[in-house]
């Protein structure tokens, strides 16, 4: 590998690091959304999720 | 029923009655709450006190979907518990008139039972600690409250008193246990007995022949209660189970919590589907997994699952797979799967993009440090430190190969060949180390034989050795600039010493002898006499070399040498003190611009060369056997003389406008240096031997018997004595001082504490030819078969043997015609082709110089570029213009090459290109270039390749051949240049 590579590998390596890197950002958007969708649709067929302990009122 | 019971209850209203008993609502009458009041027919068979302490066990279950019981008590033969009332409506009524329940609704309703029986079921209840199974889990026994919770009611007080004999088992929602069903992992699915403990149960599905309980085939909605009094083993027929007229035996199995599990489901299958599952476990028609989620119908698949074993173990489990529907679902599932393998994926391609980036940024770096270390290797190596030169070097390359190391650059190979000089194989001086000073030298000396040398700076005297480049001994000097030291041989050096004049024997290491003040010191020609003069004094003082006594003392009658009012830093040179070859005169200049030659042994007498009204200010000079030769000057015009002292008459005189002249003398000569040029006078005739010739203007020289070495205003420059330069060397630093012996020459500078050493090499194993130097040539050519060089130019040729027989010599017709020459190897054949302008072409066998042909042709066409062909590469190279390189395969540019001079040739040699250029001045070299045209080598002087040989010609009539290194050659060659140092 002579400078012309080195040089390839270093810019190329940060400007695909920020591409990858936006890539990922507007995926866990899409993603996030998705999972709401996701959890909408969930929530409908066995109901809203309850917190850890919600149904039990009892004193023990 | 009568209306009060045990005084406390007032029955309200029925509420139901089923196989357990009559449930009634009543009115707490102290509390006034309403109550469920539930009267169970069936015996307790307890002790008294045993019950007691269970019911108070039992009150205080306290769960958010199980009533709480309030009392437990026995009255006229029945067992009454008190329980909390819950308003609402079971679950059963809603499906009876055909309702069905969403599937959330289920879901929520599901956890909530699961909740309530996992509470039950944990053995922290009763003494000793213990779980209750519920045992009658059916839609019919869970309340909708108000709410839209459920409650789990109808709790088998009974079996939690550990009644034996007591069982709840609606049809469809009884686990298959309640049937004596074992379907469990380790037997078969048929009814098998044994007598076990006193436990005893037995199957529902027909009438029994023991005596006195209750049967019910279970299509209903009652709870059926068996019990059996009788222990021994029961004979029934299950056509349903598939048993045939078999018999099986009764077995004992005990409802556990896996059997509320079932009834869990039952209940749910039930409150989903709006369908009572079948009564036989596996009977019972799956849920459709299109109408309900997948998930539910799984959970409750197998929670209904006839083998125990392969139920929800426990409460919590069920419940947790319902609390974890979301999670479990394949759709989530599928999401964080998918999801985890995206985000995973693309954080590794940052990773290996961060990773790429930092390595390339290493390599970078690691790049820069190695051009870094190998521009001071050059740098090193100009200022004339080569072992300091080699060290960057090496360090410039990498010891391991390593994904963090880059390749060495080419530059770096570059530095390593020039520090070591591998393919310098001339004959002549060489950079070979620095000493560094303390300070700026006023004044440096060379010992005769170049081994030791000596330098005067503030305010001390260094000894130094030439070899080591090591200081070896510092004196303390007399503190004025214009202190100096001279060697008056090998090994005793003259010096101003604080104390005075001494004589130091090196070898010995000690003072042979001390004299008076002195700053300035002559040593006779030989070696004989020592002149001395201290700053102003009127007076020298004429030593005996050998013990110092002191002959005489030359009074200056009033006058002083040229001083300046601070001579603490600077000695501007300008006087004139010298003895001649025997020490019987003394040559002194003054500061009135008088010159004075004094005989020593007759003091008081002398002759005066000019008087006071001269007007000069700086005077050198000298004598040389019986003659004086001195040059005098001030800022406007200058004047040089010879003089025969034996006669007292003026041989020669030249003057000039300007400060033109530098003499000096030794015992081989009058040696005048003007302008770029350096000549050598002799006395009588006044014929100039020209001794250098620059380009340069000219600001010292030193000589040898063989070398002459000048200091130019760019360049130190060695000339052999033939006056041809074979050697130059830039400047990196002013001139003061030049000083030259056979084999060591040493350059100073007043504006500098570093002293160069150079060191005369030679290469006689790598000679390959010699002949006459004065034979002016352009190339030099060694033929196909070794056996013949031919040195020619566009005027002529000379055909030797390698032996350097002359062989042939012919002129060139009409040279100022000729456009080319190329020299051909045609296998074993060489030859030299002319080609003229007018397209004729002259071709003479280059063995013996014979003319072979001469054909006419196209005319040249000079605005073709010439172009050279190598492996990988195509170079251009115009008349006027940069050489460039292409790729040959892609035709991409590749590289610009040297710019300063002439392409000629281009060879493929092994794995390297060598190109070959010549300058203006008619300088030609060549460069060892590696597939990326990165310059490997600089290759001076160089004339030919043969295969991977290169041929170097020298100006001084020696052709020499190396090969080429590579780098690991390279680094071995320098290791072992360390090593002896």
């Amino acid at each position: 590998m002579g400078w012309f590579s080195d040089e390839i590998l270093f810019y190329g390596g940060l400007i695909m690091a920020g591409v990858v890197l936006g890539i990922l950002v507007i995926y866990l958007c899409a993603s996030h959304a998705r999972l709401a969708r996701l959890n909408a649709r969930l929530d409908a067929e066995y109901g809203e999720r309850e917190k850890a302990g919600a149904n039990r009122k009892g004193r023990n | 029923m009568p209306g009060i019971i045990a005084s406390t209850y007032e029955i309200l209203e029925k509420l139901g009655a089923g196989g357990g008993g009559t449930v009634y609502l009543a009115n707490h009458l102290r509390l006034g709450k309403k109550v469920v009041l539930k009267v169970d027919k069936r015996p307790i068979t307890a002790r008294p006190e045993l019950l007691r302490r269970e019911v108070d066990v039992l009150k205080h279950l306290s769960h958010a979907h199980i009533p709480q019981v309030y009392d437990f008590f026995v009255e006229e033969e029945n067992v009454y518990t008190v329980m909390e009332y819950i308003e609402g409506e079971s679950l059963d009524r809603p499906l009876k008139r055909g309702e069905k329940y969403s599937q959330p609704q289920v879901v929520r309703w599901a956890k909530q039972m699961l909740e309530a029986l996992s509470y039950l079921h944990r053995p922290v209840h009763g003494d000793p600690p213990r779980g209750y199974v519920h045992s009658d889990v059916k839609p019919a026994n869970l309340m909708r409250t108000p709410d839209n919770d459920v409650c789990l009611i109808d709790f088998n007080i009974a079996l939690a008193l550990g009644e034996e004999n007591v069982i709840g088992c609606s049809v469809g929602y009884a686990s298959p246990e309640h049937y004596g069903l074992d379907f469990s992992s380790d037997y078969d699915t048929q009814v098998s007995g044994y007598r076990s403990g006193s436990r005893l149960w037995s199957s529902l599905f027909r009438s029994r022949k023991t005596g006195g309980q209750t049967e019910v085939e279970g299509e209903g909605e009652e709870t059926t209660v068996v019990s059996d009094e009788d222990s021994r083993a029961a004979t029934v027929k299950l056509p349903e189970m598939g048993a045939g007229s078999e018999s099986a035996k009764v077995r004992t199995i005990v409802p556990d919590v896996r059997s509320d599990i079932y009834s869990v489901g039952a209940t749910l299958y039930h409150l989903l589907s709006g369908k009572r599952p079948a009564r036989h476990a596996k009977e019972v028609e799956p849920l459709s997994e299109k109408e309900f989620s997948p998930q539910i119908v799984a959970i409750i698949t197998k929670a209904m699952n006839p083998n125990p074993d392969l139920r929800y173990q426990t409460a919590d489990e069920m419940l947790d797979a319902f609390c974890h529907l979301h999670e479990n679902d394949p759709r989530m599932r599928r999401y964080k799967a998918g999801n985890r393998a995206v985000v995973a994926g693309l954080s590794l391609l940052f990773a290996v993009d961060v990773a790429a980036a930092f390595l390339g940024l290493k390599r970078m770096q690691a790049r820069e440090e190695y051009l870094k270390l190998a521009g001071y290797s050059a740098d090193a190596l100009s200022a004339g430190d080569g072992v300091s030169a080699i060290q960057y070097a090496m360090e410039a390359l990498p010891l391991k190969k390593s994904i963090w190391e880059p390749s060495p650059p080419a530059e770096a190979q570059n530095a390593l060949a020039e520090a070591l000089g591998v393919y310098d194989l001339s004959d002549g001086f060489k950079r070979y180390r620095t000493v560094e000073l303390p300070s700026e030298p006023f004044c440096m000396a060379l010992a005769p034989d170049g081994r030791h040398g000596c330098c005067v700076y503030a305010y001390e005297m260094a000894v130094f050795d030439t070899e080591t480049a090591e200081i070896l001994h510092t004196f303390p000097a007399v503190e004025s600039a214009l202190a100096e030291a001279r060697f008056l041989d090998d090994r005793t050096i003259l010096y101003a010493g604080r104390e005075g004049l001494q004589a130091y024997d090196m070898e010995r290491d000690e003072v042979l002898w001390n004299g008076k003040p002195a700053t300035i010191i002559r040593v006779s020609g030989d070696g004989r006499r020592v002149a001395a003069v201290y700053r102003d004094e009127e007076f020298a003082t004429i030593y005996d070399a050998a013990d110092g006594e002191i002959v005489c003392t030359i009074p200056f009658e009033g006058r002083h040498q040229r001083v300046v009012a601070n001579d603490v830093g600077a000695n501007p040179q300008d006087n004139l003190l010298e003895l001649n070859e025997d020490g019987s005169m003394l040559g002194v200049s003054f500061e009135d611009g008088s010159l004075v030659i004094y005989y020593v042994d007759e003091p008081g007498r002398g002759r005066t060369l000019l008087d006071n009204t001269s007007g000069y200010d700086h005077f050198e000079g000298g004598f040389y056997r019986q003659y004086f030769a001195f040059s005098a000057a001030n800022s406007g015009n200058s004047a040089l003389a010879i003089l025969d002292i034996a006669n007292w008459e003026q041989l020669w005189g030249f003057q000039a406008n300007y400060r033109a002249y530098s003499v000096r003398t030794d015992e081989d000569g009058i040696y005048v240096m003007m302008d770029n040029i350096l000549v050598n006078v002799h006395p009588v005739t006044g014929e100039q031997t020209p001794l250098v010739t620059t380009s340069e203007r000219l600001c010292g020289f030193a000589k040898s018997n063989t070398h002459t070495l000048v200091a130019g205003e760019e360049h130190f420059l060695f000339f052999d004595q033939d006056a041809r330069q074979i050697s130059s060397y830039e400047k990196g630093q002013g001139s003061s001082f030049v000083l030259l012996s056979e084999e060591t020459a040493l350059m100073g500078s007043i504006d500098s504490p570093v002293v160069q050493i150079m060191r005369y090499g030679n290469h006689p194993e790598a000679e390959i030819f010699a002949y006459d130097a004065s034979y002016e040539h352009e190339e030099a050519r060694r033929s196909a078969d070794g056996k013949q060089v031919m040195l020619f130019s566009h005027k002529g040729f000379r055909v030797y043997d390698v032996g350097g027989m002359m062989i042939a010599e012919e002129s060139i017709p009409n040279p100022e015609q000729v456009y080319d020459q190329q020299y051909i190897r045609d296998g074993d054949l060489s030859r030299l082709e002319v080609r003229y302008n007018d397209g004729t072409v002259l071709v003479y066998d280059a063995g013996d110089g014979e003319l072979l042909q001469e054909t006419s042709g196209e005319k040249p066409d000079r605005s073709l570029d010439e172009e050279f062909y190598t492996d990988r590469l195509r170079i251009s190279a115009p008349l006027h213009g940069i050489p460039t390189a292409y790729d040959l395969q892609t035709g991409k540019l590749k590289a610009e090459l040297d710019k300063e001079a002439y392409l000629t040739y281009a060879t493929q040699a092994g794995e390297y290109v060598v190109v070959q250029f010549i300058t203006a001045d008619g300088y030609y070299y060549g460069q060892l270039l590696d597939e990326d045209c990165c310059v490997l080598a600089e290759l001076p002087w160089l004339c030919d390749v043969i295969g991977e040989k290169l041929i170097f010609d020298y100006p001084t009539g020696n052709m020499r051949e190396s090969r080429i290194y590579d780098i690991g050659e390279l680094v071995s060659i320098a290791r072992q240049a360390l090593s002896r140092e």
